[in-house]
């Protein structure tokens, strides 16, 4: 503990110097930047400034990924209170409340109400993330080639079910498409090469950051030019800074929001969305006032913005222990982990724990930095928000081009990219998840090489892979979760909770 | 929706079927005296079962909804609306157009100003007006075209030593 403590406070020493501050501050307001613009997500943020850092010092990289991440995450809230549009689709939540606020001319109150809520949210994460990795990370340290299939068949399958929730067949369609994609090119085991028609590039696989370039970043420029322009609501932005009473009034829903949205962050490939509406959903819930959410309750949107924020640090928790991204900038910033020779994953404690306790200040940095620069500026930058999407998504695809290009130099990871985007706009057009299908390609390789691996172990009996205390939990979980939206399902709890609900009110009138 | 999901499941029936008879007649590596379930197909024609399952399951769920009636004229046959697909695909030529065809062929600062101007000016252009009233359009848009691609080119190859393509 003390040890974590001493980690923490050494990382945070050796960050401040002039030239990192000054990234920090940089990079974070490039990602309110990239995030306030609809069109720009955070994992398209992420993504380009993995190449922009490719030749920096692997610690100084790192934290201006997390900067901008977090940066990236929080400034999605502004164009969802001006424009009603979530600049990143964390946001969606946040455009619930926030816009009404703004539409009565609160614009400046409920900017500042939702930078404290990611502010107090990364925070709360921020404390989780130091707290769970190392504990997640010696845990994981149990874990063997038939643990690790198991491990990213539940990704797959929770990523799938989270993200589509209305259709998880399309979740997991998504989710196993990713799979395969994963392998093509040459397999880790024996080196053949799978599925590249003799294509020299495709025998080298596909590329992560081209890929989610293409399939959140080029996507997302199709989808925007879909629309035509939006306009700014018209409001005087005056008082930012909030109230205190003003949020300590709602502690309580900032603590289990905070906690909500570290934990689902937390779950792989789901993502700082879902977080945001889980909070949204329990702050209704619990609230004494549900009736004004939807209609610009300050409750909804600092459950909102402190569930996304927080899961952020959430996200970054599995990246570290497992190696397994939480979301899809934390999928970037795990490939960028690896570029920089940084190997996340259940080693991590033992070989370099001080690490994890970088990423810890690196986020505690990053947060600062973001409460600081989102009650300052605010009406300059919020000039950005009026350029109109014609003159901005040109450039963005020139950025999307330069992105996925700079790793390897090579045009057929342009052409990657834009088969991706073609691909993302085309599944989300279909309501097809994009999340699980990148979790899929991350995972792929993972799930491959230790099945194949534990089948040789093995000798090809199947029963190691049902037998062992972890993997009959990961199958009992993936089997929950691929049943928990099927009708009978649905049913049968529903008169468990009908039941219990019967039994509590008896034995209450008994007393 | 159900129509998508008829046409889509179908092309996901097609495309696992592909991938399993694929990984049927992988190479198993036997002279190389590999463990049989160790070989290269053992996990992509997993994948292909599982995704033929998930297909088959969203093929039988639209046929149950009347997804297979194609034809019908409905709201939903309307993918999207007339103007909105004519902007998807004007931004789908121009992009491939640079992609695809101008970088790594021609100079980068070149192709990146021509799809920017272009870009602007296709979005921005009104057909009712006269083509001389929109000279102020055309202009602005030439300067934005020269800062950007200038911009991009300057901090990308020489401040963040990027190469680019």
């Amino acid at each position: 503990m003390f040890e974590g403590l001493n980690h923490f406070i050494d990382g945070l020493l050796g960050f401040l110097t002039i030239r990192t501050i000054f990234d920090v501050l940089w990079s974070t307001q490039l990602g309110i930047i990239v995030g306030m613009l609809p069109g720009l997500t955070a994992t398209m943020g992420v993504a380009l400034m993995t190449t922009l850092t490719f030749s920096m010092p692997p610690d100084n990289a790192i934290l201006i990924l997390i900067c901008m991440y977090i940066g990236a995450i929080y400034g999605g809230g502004r164009s969802a209170i001006l424009l009603n549009i979530p600049g990143t689709p964390a946001n969606a939540a946040t455009a619930m409340d926030g816009h009404p606020l703004a539409m009565k001319g609160e614009a400046g109150r409920a900017i500042g109400i939702s930078t404290t809520g990611s502010f107090l949210g990364s925070i709360i994460g921020m404390v989780l993330l130091a707290f769970f990795t190392p504990l997640l990370g010696n845990f994981a340290l149990n874990f063997q080639s038939f643990e690790f299939f198991w491990l990213a068949v539940f990704g797959i399958v929770i990523s799938g079910n989270l993200t589509a929730p209305k259709d998880p067949i399309k979740g997991w369609i998504s989710g196993f498409l990713g799979l395969f994609i994963a392998l093509i090119g040459m397999e880790g085991i024996h080196g053949f090469v799978r599925f590249s028609f003799g294509n020299t590039n495709l025998s080298g696989g596909i590329n992560l950051i081209p890929a989610m370039v293409g399939a959140f970043g080029f996507a997302e420029i199709l989808s925007m030019m879909k629309y035509q322009n939006v306009n700014v609501v018209k409001t005087r932005i005056a008082r930012i800074i909030p109230r205190f009473k003003d949020v300590f009034k709602f502690r309580k829903t900032i603590v289990r929001s905070g906690v909500i949205g570290t934990l689902i962050g937390a779950i792989p490939g789901v993502g700082e969305d879902i977080a945001a509406w889980v909070s949204y959903d329990f702050a209704k819930r619990g609230s004494k006032n549900p009736d004004e959410f939807g209609s610009g309750s300050v409750e909804g949107l600092i459950a909102s913005e402190t569930g996304n924020n927080a899961a952020v640090a959430g996200a970054v928790i599995p990246v570290l222990s497992l190696g397994i991204p939480g979301s899809a900038p934390a999928a970037v910033l795990l490939a960028a982990m690896f570029i920089h020779g940084v190997r996340p994953g259940p080693l991590i404690m033992i070989e370099s724990p001080e690490f994890v306790y970088k990423v810890v200040a690196m986020v505690f940095l990053a947060t600062c930095a973001m409460f600081i620069l989102g009650l300052s500026m605010v009406r300059y930058v919020v000039r950005v928000l009026q350029v109109p999407r014609t003159k901005l998504m040109p450039i963005i695809f020139t950025l999307c081009v330069v992105g996925s290009f700079a790793i390897q130099s090579r045009i057929f990871d342009v052409r990657v990219m834009v088969f991706f985007g073609i691909l993302g706009f085309l599944m989300t057009e279909m309501e097809y998840p994009v999340a699980p299908m990148i979790l899929g390609l991350i995972l792929g390789n993972m799930l491959d090489t230790n099945f194949r691996r534990a089948l040789v172990i093995a000798e090809g009996e199947i029963l190691p892979f049902i037998s062992r205390p972890i993997c009959i939990v990961l199958i009992l979980f993936i089997v929950l979760t691929l049943v928990s939206k099927t009708g009978w399902f649905q049913a049968a709890l529903g008169s468990i909770k009908q039941k219990l609900k019967t039994f509590v009110s008896k034995r209450g009138k008994d007393e | 929706m159900v129509k998508k999901d008829f046409i889509t499941s179908i092309v996901l029936i097609a495309f696992s079927l592909s991938i399993i008879i694929s990984s049927y007649t992988m190479p198993r590596l036997e002279r190389r005296g590999i463990d049989p379930f160790s070989a290269p197909g053992v996990v992509p024609g997993m994948v292909g079962l599982i995704l033929l399952c998930l297909a088959l399951i969203l093929f039988f769920r639209s046929i149950r909804k009347g997804g297979y009636r194609i034809l019908k004229n409905d709201s939903d046959a309307e993918i999207i609306h007339r103007g909105a697909a004519q902007r998807v695909i004007l931004t789908l030529i121009l992009s491939f157009i640079y992609a695809i065809g101008f970088l790594g062929r021609f100079n980068y600062l070149v192709s990146t100003l021509g799809y920017i101007f272009c870009f602007i000016c296709l979005f921005e252009y009104q057909s009712g007006q006269p083509f001389l009233k929109q000279k102020k359009m055309f202009l602005l848009a030439m300067i934005q075209a020269v800062i950007a691609s200038v911009l991009i080119t300057t901090i990308f190859q020489y401040l963040f030593l990027v190469d680019l393509p």
